[in-house]
């Protein structure tokens, strides 16, 4: 894992497509290649907004996944909801990797602001 | 850092020593499979088989076994579940492991993760059994060479080494890093003080960890809490319903904390009979020695009393065996060398150390094998390796500093017949949580600049040094006091004083006085220093006003005092954010002598300079 986490914000970057479509307030996520394991469990892409993202209310959003092509298709219900996930997706994986970093490091201060999570 | 282009750095440095890494038989990409294993009474151990991916048909590999209770695999959150593998969290550079030819398996001991079966206390004779039976299983697997080494950390480190108890043929080597060799005095107790934090935190880790229930972990291990969802089931269970049911049997397990937290000696009684000796591994001495087994043990001085355990496995196993004593923390994820705290990473690097112990396994499963014992040690401050085949090394002889008028250390026993200093108990001081005990769950150490801390403590400084002096081996403090109690405990904490008054920890001992008695009984193991068996027979509560000697080892190091520095003692009576108080009620006043007729003093390991690094 040690060499992996230089290149790791990179490989997300490369493993995660996502697409955004406006008009339809749609935010697909399309994982390539192999991956370990179940691709989406019920709940996960709220926790994570919020983990990673920093997302501190719960917003009503529709989530479909289609396992075999590896897929996730976030829907909003309106356009400010759309516009604050648009705005997290853009470095969520970074967060996410840099947050898992200062914790390798001792740096458990990393996480003070994260929110309580119940999953 | 060590320059490792310097010829003197590589020099009896351990990884650089140790074995040859030969040219690398596989890809290092591989392959997972989780499945369970059936033991001797039907109860089912998850299992998880890494195997390279490009191994042919009629390839014949060894195997490494990593026996755990913190989950052999994990469920990541999204998005590293996208990226990494379920061991990728639990197994430092698998594809090495992989490349070099080895099997990599790991499982979860009996009670705990996707294994069912429940538990009583950990290192119990059916666990350690249960490692027979996995390697039967290995060796009849198509792919087994009929080879068997294990590997481990703290708690897969004490597996690893129990699992020479098996004495099975298979068995080649065992490698167990920062493990116990006497659970009371490393971690439970030492000194006989309850080392109160480690363990309540520690079982309410195991507890959870068998539930299945990680979102607990928020403070206690943020890293487990941020990024896993929970253990690894079985690929067989899509549904997660034979987890579940393993998680519901785990809820009848029993943890050391509810069994420890009211006691006070080693022979108190734990459930089925037993007493913490039966976890030990010094109890299961001989069983391992039978086997004759190569061990590598490897630990930090920086690591709780664990430290203390690799000097007792040196000088008691007859087994070939090596052993490595570094400044990393428990575990070695981090540097904690606490005269650069500004490393930013541990030396050497993951990769390193498991082409090191990849090295050890070659030499014994295909090469000559181990002869006779070694012990790598690094000094601190000198920032050398040393490597000896003895301990205490070559050239060591004990110095007496005497504790004297004005709060000095001096090398003279005082001429004054009365000369004592009187101390208040402060049961507010601490050595923080980032501390040798703390760091048992895998948190950064950092003891920090102590000249504050020493405020509150009773201290005595040396005179500035006048030539560098290498200190190796475990410091005794013998201390005449009296107290306005009956019970206590006392911290005696060494520093490093520096030109500029920097206080810089460098060890340290602790000791409830009512185990005072040093024992003329033969101890279960060989020990360097006074022997306290801690049982309840040989108790002495203080009687008020009387003078008693309390003698004990503090935990060992290696460190150069450098010409200018001085030596400092802090002598405390609590340590809040560990241990448990003592006595639990009441404020102590304690009298220490530094008299002619009791003049308490320390007495500390010298390295004749003329020796140093000598094997």
């Amino acid at each position: 894992m040690e060499d992996l986490l230089p290149i790791m914000k990179e490989k997300l970057k490369k493993k995660i497509e996502i697409k955004v479509d406006e008009q339809q307030l749609t935010i697909n996520l399309v994982i390539k290649g192999d991956i370990s394991g179940k691709l989406l469990y019920p709940g996960e892409i709220p926790i994570i907004l919020k983990l990673y993202g920093g997302l501190r209310e719960d917003l009503q959003m529709e989530i479909n996944v289609d396992e075999k092509e590896q897929t996730i298709e976030i829907i909003l219900k309106n356009k400010d909801d759309f516009r604050k996930i648009q705005v997290i997706m853009r470095n969520i994986w970074e967060n996410a990797v840099e947050m898992f970093e200062e914790l390798l490091n001792g740096n458990f201060d990393s996480i003070k602001g994260v929110p309580d999570i119940n999953d | 850092m060590i320059n490792i282009t310097d010829s003197k750095a590589i020099k009896n440095n351990p990884f650089k020593e140790i074995g040859k890494k030969p040219p690398l038989k596989y890809s290092g990409e591989y392959s997972l499979k989780n499945i369970h294993v059936k033991m001797r009474d039907g109860i089912n151990i998850a299992v998880t088989l890494c195997l390279p991916k490009d191994l042919k048909p009629n390839d014949r590999i060894p195997t490494i076994l990593t026996q755990t209770r913190y989950w052999r695999a994990m469920e990541l959150r999204i998005p590293f579940r996208w990226l990494l593998d379920e061991i990728a969290y639990t197994t430092p550079n698998p594809e090495i492991i992989s490349s070099r030819g080895y099997a990599f398996i790991i499982t979860d001991v009996r009670g705990t993760g996707a294994s069912f079966g429940t538990r009583t206390y950990p290192f119990s004779d059916v666990e350690i059994k249960d490692g027979y039976d996995i390697v039967e299983w290995i060796i009849s697997q198509s792919w087994s060479d009929g080879n068997v080494v294990s590997k481990g950390i703290s708690y897969t480190g004490t597996t690893a080494e129990l699992f020479a108890a098996n004495n099975h043929p298979a068995i080649k080597a065992v490698m167990p890093g920062h493990g116990f060799w006497d659970p009371y005095t490393d971690v439970a107790f030492p000194g006989g003080v309850y080392d109160h934090a480690f363990m309540e935190l520690w079982s309410f880790l195991g507890r959870n960890l068998d539930i299945n229930n990680p979102k607990v972990f928020r403070e206690l291990m943020p890293d487990l809490w941020l990024f896993v969802r929970g253990v690894k089931p079985v690929d067989s269970d899509v549904n997660q319903e034979l987890l579940n049911e393993a998680a519901k049997l785990h809820e009848s397990n029993e943890y050391v904390f509810e069994h420890t937290w009211d006691k006070n000696f080693r022979d108190e009684k734990l459930p089925d009979n037993t007493n913490i000796d039966d976890l030990s591994v010094f109890k299961r001495q001989a069983l391992i020695e039978k086997s004759n087994v190569p061990i590598l043990a490897w630990c930090s001085y920086y690591d709780s009393g664990y430290c203390d355990a690799m000097i007792h496995r040196f000088i008691n196993y007859t087994n070939p065996m090596i052993c490595i004593l570094g400044d990393w923390n428990h575990g070695a994820a981090l540097p904690a060398n606490q005269f650069h705290l500004d490393r930013p990473k541990v030396n050497p690097s993951p990769s390193e150390r498991i082409n090191t112990w990849i090295n050890f396994f070659d030499q014994c499963i295909h090469g000559e094998g181990i002869q006779g014992k070694v012990l790598y040690y690094y000094t601190i401050v000198e920032e050398q390796w040393k490597k000896t085949t003895s301990w205490p090394p070559a050239g060591c002889n004990y110095q007496k500093f005497y504790l004297s008028d004005k709060f000095m250390l001096s090398k003279e026993v005082s001429n004054d017949e009365n000369s004592k200093d009187d101390y208040k108990i402060n049961f507010r001081s601490s050595s923080g949580r980032n501390n040798r005990w703390w760091a048992l769950l895998g948190l950064p150490i950092n003891y920090d600049n102590r000249a504050k801390e020493d405020e509150r403590l009773l201290t005595y400084t040396s005179e500035p040094f006048k030539e560098d002096v290498e200190i190796t081996g475990q410091i005794i403090a013998c201390l005449y006091l009296s107290s306005t109690h009956e019970d206590g405990a006392l911290f005696v904490y060494v520093e490093d004083v520096d030109k500029e008054g920097n206080v810089t920890y460098i060890t340290d001992g602790e000791f409830r006085v009512i185990h005072r008695k040093v024992s003329i009984d033969k101890p279960p193991y060989k020990t360097l220093v006074p022997y306290h068996t801690f049982l309840e027979k040989d108790a002495s509560p203080l009687n008020s006003g009387e003078i008693n000697e309390i003698k004990f080892g503090l935990h060992v190091t290696s460190v150069l005092i450098k010409r200018g520095h001085r030596l400092k003692i802090a002598i405390a009576g609590c340590d809040k954010d560990t241990f448990s108080r003592y006595p639990s009620e009441g404020r102590p006043v304690i009298s220490l002598y530094h008299s002619k007729n009791h003049a308490s003093y320390i007495d500390i390991p010298i390295i004749n300079i003329d020796k140093r690094g000598e094997i």
